[in-house]
């Protein structure tokens, strides 16, 4: 329970923070340490020095711009999760909410999580569903990451060693349109053994014009249901129509471990993906 | 815990054969794979050393391999056995080829014991963190090739199409060779 010794370093702007760690090929950035100090002190994973984004200014906060909603890196979950500005959104404080426990919400952060790139996290399933980009800063300057392309493997991510992820930023539908976010807990670490985020929009006629859906805890990376997103255009989403369409998800590939079987986990995303369906539908048209 | 998985690549199955008993090739595919000493006396017993590499995680695994039963060309059956300072791994696995229209499939089982904190902490990732080697293996293993035994063998990296589209033009211009 005693991690390897490190070095840490407290950068004051994002500038001095990309300096060091482009000297430092073993740096680990440090956010809210919720998933980076337990494999430290498990020593599950090494780094001679810790770089901690704590200090460093305009990392924190929400705002929306052209249809999105930007999110700073470095912006809490628990900021996330109460319902104020963004309470239309549900996916947002929905999906921030079922994170972890209240100590883990305080203290960790979506930049973290994402680039983390749990197979099991949360917040990959909103950050697809909602056509998420993300924006990092390395030494050449910045550059967007589309969510479709960020994760690129198990606990990998798109953005570079020498990068800082600095915003997270969500397209959200806001006429006839609603969000839901729906999670098979692991009740002791809190992980999702399933989670659903999808996004719908209705037409005038209330059938469904546009559906995304994302899911997370399934496959070794998060990934959107793309095929179950295509047969669902044109439908009423009524309950019978959305499980008959859920029955089988095609990209997904289970994984196995203690809690779920490959073949539970298979049916779970099903059901989940009819529930966040028709959660974000009665959303999209009240 | 039981770990299985299928994957066919593009290669004869008496070649493919050939390639997975052959020490070289086990050395050059498998990720994170620093070390693969043939016994002196025992043709059948390897010792290894095996460096599990994430972004996220890293475990460093020193042990040994023994081919248990060979069935040419079809069934291969080794035990694997490593410890280090975040656990332990022992298990059994069966490999098996059968000739498909494409190639050659396949296919591992394995019944795995994984102790330590590995087992404690990383349980839920184990089965893709195997996923992903054997998917890395397989994928090296189709494309190894006997001139160069002992390069590492990487898998391409995760590309866009259009990175794919660009390389292949520069290829094609002479401008870029494969590295």
């Amino acid at each position: 329970m005693i991690p390897d010794q490190f070095e840490y370093f407290a950068p004051r702007s994002l500038k001095e923070a990309i300096e060091l760690l482009g000297k430092r090929a073993d740096a680990k950035l440090l956010g809210g340490g919720m998933s980076l100090i337990p494999a430290l002190k498990h020593r599950l994973a090494a780094a001679s020095a810790l770089i901690d984004l704590g200090r460093v200014p305009d990392l924190e906060g929400m705002s929306e711009k052209r249809g999105a909603i930007a999110i700073g890196g470095r912006t809490t979950h628990r900021a996330l999760a109460v319902p104020g500005e963004f309470k239309d959104v549900h996916v947002l404080h929905e999906t921030a909410g079922a994170i972890g426990d209240v100590q883990v919400r305080n203290r960790g952060t979506i930049g973290g999580s994402l680039v983390h790139a749990d197979p099991a996290a949360d917040w990959p399933a909103a950050f697809l569903a909602l056509d998420g980009e993300a924006i990092a800063v390395g030494p050449k300057g910045e550059r967007v990451i589309p969510a479709a392309q960020f994760f690129t493997g198990m606990l990998a991510s798109a953005v570079r060693h020498d990068e800082v992820l600095t915003e997270v930023r969500l397209k959200v539908e806001r006429k006839r349109a609603g969000t839901a976010y729906v999670k098979l807990r692991q009740p002791a670490s809190g992980f999702a053994i399933v989670g659903v985020a999808a996004q719908v929009t209705l037409d005038r006629s209330g059938r469904i014009e546009r559906a995304s859906v994302g899911v997370t805890g399934v496959n070794s990376t998060a990934f959107r249901a793309a095929a179950l997103e295509k047969s669902l255009v044109g439908t009423t989403p009524d309950v019978a129509t959305l499980r008959s369409l859920c029955k089988r998800i095609e990209e997904a590939e289970p994984m196995e471990d203690m809690h779920a079987s490959a073949e539970y986990r298979a049916h779970l995303v099903g059901v989940f993906a009819m529930r966040a369906l028709a959660t974000a539908s009665g959303r999209a048209a009240a | 815990m039981k770990l299985e998985g299928r994957q066919v690549v593009d290669v004869q199955l008496e070649q493919a054969w050939e390639r997975i008993v052959d020490p070289r090739v086990l050395k050059a595919c498998t990720p994170g794979l620093e070390r693969l000493d043939v016994s002196a006396t025992d043709p059948n017993h390897y010792d290894a050393v095996l460096e599990v590499r994430l972004p996220a995680l890293t475990g460093r695994f020193e042990g040994a391999i023994d081919y248990l039963e060979r069935v040419p060309p079809e069934r291969l059956k080794l035990r694997v056995a490593g410890k280090g300072p975040v656990g332990f791994v022992d298990g059994v696995v069966i490999l098996t080829l059968a000739a498909v229209d494409e190639g050659t499939s396949l296919a591992y089982s394995a019944d795995v014991q994984i102790g330590g904190q590995v087992a404690r902490l990383g349980q839920r990732m184990i089965s893709g963190v195997t996923r992903e080697m054997a998917g890395q293996f397989f994928s090296a293993f189709e494309r190894w090739r006997p001139e160069a035994p002992e390069e590492k063998v990487v898998a391409p990296p995760v590309s866009s199409f259009f990175q794919l589209v660009w390389r292949t033009l520069l290829r094609l211009l002479g401008l870029r060779r494969d590295d």
